[in-house]
């Protein structure tokens, strides 16, 4: 008999390693070994089965694939680690002597880890980096975002800074911006890039620190946003040469050396460009070219073609949504997020020159057509100008046109903020608001103009029919008799021959039954699956009626109050798209484009 | 007329259309009309019957009239029918008008005393042949001439195979397994058993003669389609070489004469059904087992095939339009063409019977119009261009319509399981 075989030695058993068994090859303590798994995108897996992978024990261990730890073992980067304990090490005995020329000496010389090696290594192509871009720069906004007083370093805040700064630049400058939903965690975004969707979420500015700060381990966030950056700052330049802008941003007419030791002036600089209210200087002049969609025949594809036509020609709507449209930003409104969603859509704007810098103009030029205002009242109102609530904005984008004013007006009830993110399933329960903003996106007509067309045309129509039915009816009574029966005789009878009506609810019935049938045909195996997945598409159905029956409920109060009130006013706005009235060459203008 | 000018003044939508016609005497000018979308072939008729009482100065009979389509009756409300054939309606729509071909006139009823499976018309005399073992034969007026007793088992099918001055052949085909061809003497109705074919080793059930009168052609339960000698000439007989001892006889001498098949050809996984000649030597056969064939009777091989999904029971061939239709298990009545190898062997498929339809038989005179049986008691009258439903239903029989026949082209006659053989006049 050969040489025999050994449990654990082939298959599952080798392919896993604990956490401390890596810690040992590799040689490093637990925090740099965490560091170094985030940096280079190693994470723990799950084995099929636990018993084999941990030879026999079975205990929760945390195991890692022997070839990511085998790879992680020939990263140069654990070499600087080991530097860098070095240089504490001396530095702590340096400070403990109080010999401050080494302690300076070894400042100046403190060993420093570039990570541009990694993101190249990740990312092979551009399109791989840009499906993991919505975690860098939600990652990437919050820190940039972050108080200076929590246990990160400064410099990395203001670096998300600057490269966040940079990204809305470019996205305002591509005017990729699809889709935007104010939630409670923040203001999530929807940007398209190379064809790719790249989701963002933005936190909201809160004037007070969060709760708690001491729970949150800021230092694996840091780990993760010291790979982000470098791949941010990559990306960044990749994307501005994709458009012919200068990388990093200039602004037009300012000129600002890059060593400039007036440091003021460099944060000045920064300041303005911060303020998102400016286009960059380009690298060659831009002609614009007017991109035309090839036209492919193909057979199957027709409606799909239709669709797609119909999507870009939306797009390109929305690239110039707020054309023409002048805005200013009233002080409570925040700034940023109204700021960049104006520009994205090629409008301009602008706010009280105290509370930043970059702005154009104030609030007394005459030709502001729309203003922002978040506050129950204002006091001096300007004629020309619409005052509406920021949530107008927002749902114009959504909804990819220009909705009526009126809904948004300061003090109104404002229609619900409907989210583009959510696709709805079989069964699940779609508000009105949500239905037509469907609607209006598959190119059917207005709905209100229609429906208005429709009842007009209905009134007529059943004056009419209802006269012809007594005729006919008259008519008919004689027919049966007569065309029935043509010939007779000797109990023989020569008929007309008729056109078998089908039988309608016969059918559905036998349908009913071989669906039924097929249902007891279903293997044992599946049938669980089946009953569940049935009886969680009845319960979201149940669901739906419930929420459809509650808002009917609520709309039915609505009018009982609103006829009991001697106003007269809906207290919610309706949710009718009507058009304007038009007082003004602006105005009817606003009308077309709608 | 009321109707009319209602429905015109309504805001229905309307349709340009223009009225064509083949019928000379019934010519129209060839203006156009705008009519509402939603009118009925009879509102049509109405329009056209009034549109010729303007144009002729002459006292004008109400004449009804049919209206096609595209080549396809209209029985819908127009805009349906026009939806259901995807016409554009923005254009000018030719609609064709002819005069609707007059009903049948119930006639006769024969009473027989079991069920009558199998029926013949040639001329003025109509053979029958029944579930008591006998056949019939009855002159068209309704009188009975002859009962023919002789087989051993019911009939299934029976065919005159010519007529020559006052002597008459016919074949019979019964469930004993033998052809019989008999002779009658027209004037006396003396019956002579010429032949007794034997060879079918179970039930025939069904028998066609060709165009020159010269073969048989039977099908039976043992799958085989056998192909006979019909006539009753002695030369033939010694043609056969089978190595049986035939007995050479005249037509009087009494003594029958066992006749062994020519050809038998094999193929068919079912009881056939039916058989039918074409013009050209060739033999349709439809049978149970979903299939229809066609056959070579020369060479003795199948030329090709329809396949469908039910069983078959009758199928019947015109030599006007080189077309077949068949009846079937699942009540459709189909016609096929059976050379055209490209698209859809159906043409067209008519939908009115409520059952099986067990007998189709197209009419002699009319390339269009054929009848068909089924065991929903109702006799259709159908033309090819209307397949959403037949011209006339006739109406009488108590039991299921066993078999039907229309070689003369005045008389449509019905076997059925009542007893009784229904006997309708045609007009045209």
């Amino acid at each position: 008999m050969g040489p025999m075989k050994k449990k654990y030695e082939a298959g599952e058993a080798t392919k896993y390693i604990t956490r401390a068994q890596a810690l040992k090859k590799l040689q490093l303590n637990l925090k740099d070994f965490r560091r170094l798994c985030i940096l280079k995108g190693v994470y723990p897996r799950e084995p099929n089965n636990r018993k084999k992978a941990q030879k026999g024990k079975l205990d929760k261990k945390t195991l890692y694939y022997v070839k990511d730890i085998r790879f992680l073992s020939h990263e140069p980067l654990i070499w600087k680690f080991r530097d860098f304990k070095v240089f504490m090490r001396k530095m702590k005995t340096a400070m403990e002597k109080g010999d401050k020329e080494t302690v300076a000496r070894l400042k100046e010389n403190k060993p420093s880890m570039k990570l541009d090696h990694l993101v190249k290594e990740r990312y092979p192509t551009f399109m791989d980096a840009l499906n993991d871009l919505d975690d860098c720069l939600t990652l990437c906004f919050f820190y940039s975002t972050l108080p200076r007083d929590t246990k990160v370093p400064a410099n990395l805040i203001s670096l998300c800074r600057r490269l966040t700064v940079e990204f809305l630049h470019y996205v305002i400058a591509a005017k990729a911006l699809r889709k935007v939903f104010i939630s409670v965690k923040g203001i999530y975004y929807q940007v398209e890039i190379k064809g790719q969707p790249v989701t963002m979420l933005i936190n909201h500015q809160r004037g007070f620190k969060p709760t708690s700060a001491s729970d949150v381990d800021y230092r694996i966030m840091t780990n993760f946003v010291d790979f982000y950056t470098s791949m941010l700052g990559f990306i960044n330049f990749r994307l501005y040469h994709s458009i012919n802008l200068q990388y990093p941003p200039k602004l037009p007419g300012i000129t600002v050396k890059e060593d400039a030791t007036d440091e003021d002036a460099v944060e000045e600089y920064n300041e303005l460009v911060a303020a998102l209210n400016s286009s960059l200087v380009t690298n060659v002049p831009q002609a614009e070219e007017e991109v035309q969609i090839d036209e492919f025949p193909s057979a199957e594809g027709a409606e799909k073609l239709e669709e797609a036509k119909r999507e870009a020609e939306a797009i390109e709507r929305l690239k110039s949504l707020f054309k023409g449209l002048k805005f200013f930003i009233s002080r409570e409104v925040p700034r940023e997020s109204v700021v960049f969603v104006i520009r994205s859509c090629d409008g301009e704007v602008s706010w009280d020159p105290s509370i930043f810098a970059g702005a154009t103009y104030d609030e007394t030029d005459e030709s502001i057509t729309h203003q922002i205002v978040d506050r129950p009242s204002v006091d001096k109102q300007y004629l020309s100008r619409y005052y509406i609530q920021p949530q107008w904005l927002f749902d114009c984008i959504n909804f990819r046109r220009l909705l009526p004013v009126e809904d948004y007006f300061i003090g109104a009830n404002l229609p619900p903020h409907i989210s583009p993110f959510v696709t709805e399933r079989l069964g699940d329960y779609i508000p009105p608001e949500r239905q037509m903003l469907l609607a209006l996106q598959r190119g059917e007509t207005l709905p209100a103009e229609q429906e208005e067309e429709e009842e007009e045309e209905e009134d007529e129509s059943e004056d009419d029919s209802s006269d012809e039915e007594e005729e006919e009816g008259k008519v008919e009574k004689k027919e049966p008799i007569k065309s029935q029966v043509v010939k007779e005789k000797k109990g023989m009878k020569v008929m007309r021959g008729r056109v078998e009506m089908p039988d309608v609810k016969g059918m559905e019935e036998e349908d009913k039954e071989h669906y039924k049938f097929r249902e007891l045909m279903i293997r044992n195996k599946d049938k669980r699956l089946y009953r569940s997945m049935m009886k969680n598409r009845r319960n979201r159905e149940r669901e739906a009626k419930r929420l459809e029956n509650k808002r009917k409920q609520h709309e039915k109060e609505e009018k009982s109050l609103k006829k009991s009130t001697s106003s007269g006013k809906a207290l919610t706005a309706k949710w009718s798209i009507q058009p304007l009235s038009a007082t003004s060459d602006t105005q009817t203008k606003k009308m077309k484009m709608m | 007329m009321e109707a009319l000018k209602k429905s015109m003044s309504t805001d229905e939508r309307q349709i340009q259309v223009r009225f064509v016609t083949k019928q000379e005497k019934y010519a129209l000018p060839e203006a156009p009309f705008s009519i509402p979308c939603g009118i009925k072939a009879d509102l049509l008729s109405v329009l056209v019957n009034n549109l010729l009482r303007e144009t002729r100065e002459t006292g004008w009979e109400e004449v009804e009239f049919d209206f096609l389509v595209c080549g396809e009756f209209v029985r819908l409300p127009l805009a349906e029918h026009l939806k259901l054939k995807d016409i554009n309606t923005e254009v000018t729509i030719d609609i064709e008008y002819l005069e609707r071909f007059p009903a049948p006139e119930p006639e006769d009823s024969l009473n027989h005393d079991d069920w009558v499976s199998a029926s013949h018309c040639f001329k003025d005399w109509i053979l029958t042949g029944s579930y008591d073992n006998t056949l019939h034969i009855w002159k068209t007026d309704g009188s009975h001439k002859t009962t023919i007793p002789g087989h051993c088992g019911p009939i299934k099918g029976v065919r005159w195979i010519e007529i020559t001055g006052s002597l008459a052949t016919f074949a019979s085909v019964s469930h004993d397994q033998t052809v019989m061809i008999w002779t009658v003497d027209l004037e006396t109705y003396a019956v002579e058993r010429v032949h007794i074919g034997r060879g079918h080793e179970r039930s025939i059930e069904c028998v066609d003669v060709d165009k020159n009168s010269s073969f048989l052609a039977t099908g039976g339960w043992d799958h085989m389609l056998k192909i006979w000698a019909a006539t009753s000439d002695s030369v033939l007989t010694t043609e056969i070489d089978d190595g049986e001892n035939h007995k050479l006889s005249t037509v009087n001498s009494g003594k029958s004469l066992r006749r062994t098949p020519l050809m038998t050809l094999p193929g068919h996984k079912e009881a056939i059904s039916s058989v039918v000649w074409t013009e050209s030597n060739e033999i349709f056969s439809s049978s149970w087992d979903h299939t229809i064939k066609l056959w070579d009777a020369e060479l003795g091989g199948l030329k090709s095939e329809i396949v469908g999904n039910k069983s078959f029971f009758c199928v019947s061939y015109s030599s006007l339009n080189q077309t077949l239709v068949s009846a079937s298990a699942d009540r459709h009545v189909r016609l096929y063409d059976a050379r055209s190898q490209e698209g859809s062997v159906v043409k067209s498929t008519f939908t009115s019977h409520v059952g099986w339809v067990s007998t189709v038989c197209w009419s002699t005179t009319h390339e269009r119009l054929f009848i068909s049986g089924g065991h929903d008691n109702i006799l259709k009258l159908w033309d090819s261009r209307s397949p959403n439903a037949p011209l006339y239903d006739m109406v009488g029989h108590e039991g299921k319509i066993l078999c039907a026949d229309w070689s003369n082209p005045s008389l449509m006659v019905s076997g059925a399981t009542d007893n009784t053989l229904k006997i309708f006049r045609s007009q045209a």
